[in-house]
């Protein structure tokens, strides 16, 4: 537990990474092995409670039920105030009701069932990672009741959010977390206010309230069976620091009757969604920023197209990647 | 310790509920020191979370909010009122109603035992959608493909959510309409967005949840004034 005391903050990383090498990569180790505790947890206890969110100054409790066994993983959120909206999931199935616009949306993700980011960290990725985050064990502190182990995930530039992460001490389940600005201050935070952890689930605590009956059902088609696209009239560059083009598909927008492409870029933490949609006539265009809590949405028109750029990044990260948007077809590279 | 019924303090924040009834579920509401104290512990939860603790507990500070709320500029207003100086009246009750009936809520909900709040439903399918639910869906997806009275409807509900969005949150915040229908647009992106985001690993479900606390227009149009 040396790493818990090493004065590691008052140092920047590289002059620990060229004298004292080995000490870094025992800090390393000790961060990621909390993190890495955190994703088995998820995929194998049971606990439900009541969450805490708070953005831009708003307080909203939602009721939480979290399930993985052998059977699959389910969890299910619905808001305790004002319109009961429900989030559902059975592993990469993810249904949406939202009680407010009368609409219920149904999409599966792409990457499937266990497959996360962090179990792959252990080897290469984590220098990645550390290219534009410095991590940083804390202190320990009590959240719902529980001991939790503080992790700060720091962004090294202004084009992402940092994190700062409660993990459960005994049972690695992330008790709480915010989403942190380059100064360190949080935009959003969610918290257990109550937890049980539990052995076991009933099924009737992941039945959504909802039945949807009267709303109008959008469902967007499964990319997993569908190849990634490798030719595309459309060039981003340059991309923002630290990002890759993660996933490139072809679908229809939620309700679209009008073929888009759908890219996703990561930095391994943060993820951006960028649609390109052809514009029609009777269509009108949509510009601009428009911030929706931590995550920002940027509208622009390009060659024709409505392209709209989303993601939990800051708001001059999804603006700049609007200028970057390149449509290129039949141009060679 | 409140009387009216959860779905009135929710038709209340949803702005369903008619001028008269309004004004009497607010004074109804801010008349019971219980709640008010209440909305002092709310407050007193949501400074902790944010680490601004005040220096001693404020009991009082329901009512210096109501005082300010009495001062500040109309944000939401009501469908063509009668008296402009009414409606504006309401709308900052409204405003109040909003806050106090999360306030109280959230602190009920965060006391309460699990499953109080739950309605279990039979199993028909492992992600218990009803029958009529499935049926919907496969409707959806057939007449999309296939021009009929659904897909026209869906496609001018659609229509109409493509609306020109300024980049000035002031002209937003004067022109309520758009911000409804381009809320309605940008919800759909953000749910696929949170719904698709693949390596949310670190964050666990804090997408879910982003999607479920997006807030709704009309908490848009109070952020877009500030």
């Amino acid at each position: 537990m040396s790493s818990f005391f090493f004065p590691r903050l008052l140092l920047p990383t590289f002059i620990f990474a060229t004298c004292f090498g080995s000490v870094v990569q025992a800090a390393d180790q000790a961060t990621l092995d909390v993190l890495l505790r955190m994703q088995t947890a998820s995929q194998n206890i049971n606990y439900h409670g009541t969450l805490v969110f708070l953005q831009n100054g708003q307080v909203q409790s939602m009721r939480v039920v979290h399930k993985a066994d052998k059977t699959g993983r389910f969890e299910r959120l619905i808001n305790l105030n004002g319109v009961a909206r429900e989030v559902v999931r059975k592993d990469d199935l993810v249904i949406c009701y939202m009680p407010d616009s009368k609409e219920v949306m149904v999409s599966r993700q792409k990457f499937k069932g266990n497959v996360n980011v962090l179990t792959q960290l252990a080897g290469n990725d984590f220098r990645e990672l550390q290219k534009n985050y410095e991590f940083t064990l804390e202190s320990m502190e009590r959240i719902a009741g529980r001991e939790a182990q503080r992790v700060l995930i720091h962004p090294k530039d202004n084009l992402r959010y940092g994190y700062r992460l409660w993990i459960d001490a005994e049972k690695s389940i992330l008790l709480k977390s915010d989403l942190l600005n380059e100064q360190g201050e949080s935009l959003e935070q969610a918290m257990f206010a109550d937890i049980a952890i539990v052995d076991r689930i009933p099924e009737s605590l992941l039945q959504p309230t909802s039945t949807g009956d009267g709303f109008t059902w959008y469902e967007r088609e499964s990319d997993s069976s569908k190849p990634m696209i490798l030719d595309s009239d459309w060039k981003i560059e340059p991309l923002p620091k630290g990002f890759t083009v993660s996933s490139r598909f072809r679908h229809q927008m939620l309700g679209s009757s009008v073929p888009s492409e759908h890219w996703v870029l990561s930095d391994g933490l943060a993820n951006i969604s960028i649609y390109f949609e052809e514009l029609t006539d009777d269509q009108d265009a949509f510009e601009g920023i428009s911030p929706m809590g931590v995550v920002n949405a940027f509208g622009t028109i390009n060659a024709g197209h409505q392209i709209t750029i989303i993601g939990e990044v800051p708001a001059n990260t999804v603006e700049q990647l609007a200028h970057s948007v390149i449509f290129a077809s039949g141009v060679e590279e | 310790m409140i009387n009216p019924s959860d779905e009135r303090i929710s038709a209340l924040v949803d702005g369903e509920l008619d001028e008269q009834e309004h004004q009497a579920s607010v004074d109804k509401l801010l008349a019971h020191s219980e709640n008010r104290k209440a909305w002092g512990r709310y407050h007193l939860i949501g400074d902790t979370l944010k680490r601004s603790l005040p220096k001693g507990m404020d009991h009082d500070f329901s009512s210096r909010v109501m005082a300010a709320l009495d001062n500040e500029p109309t944000v939401l207003a009501p469908p063509a009122p009668a008296k402009p100086s009414w409606g504006q009246r309401v709308a900052g009750l409204a405003v109040a109603a909003s806050v106090t009936a999360v306030a109280i809520l959230g602190v009920q909900f965060m006391y309460q035992q699990d499953g109080q709040t739950l309605t279990p439903q039979m199993a028909q399918t492992s992600m218990g959608l009803s029958p009529t639910a499935q049926s919907q869906v496969a409707r959806v997806n057939l007449q999309q493909s296939q021009p009929g009275v659904q897909q026209s409807r869906v496609q001018q509900s659609l229509r109409a959510n493509m609306q020109t969005v300024t980049q000035s949150s002031v002209a937003m915040a004067h022109s309520p309409k758009p911000v409804n229908q381009f809320h309605s647009r940008l919800n759909k992106y953000l749910v696929d967005h949170n719904q698709q985001a693949p390596r949310a690993a670190v964050q666990g479900m804090i997408p879910y949840a982003r999607i479920v606390a997006y807030p709704n227009s009309h908490r848009l149009l109070i952020q877009a004034q500030k």
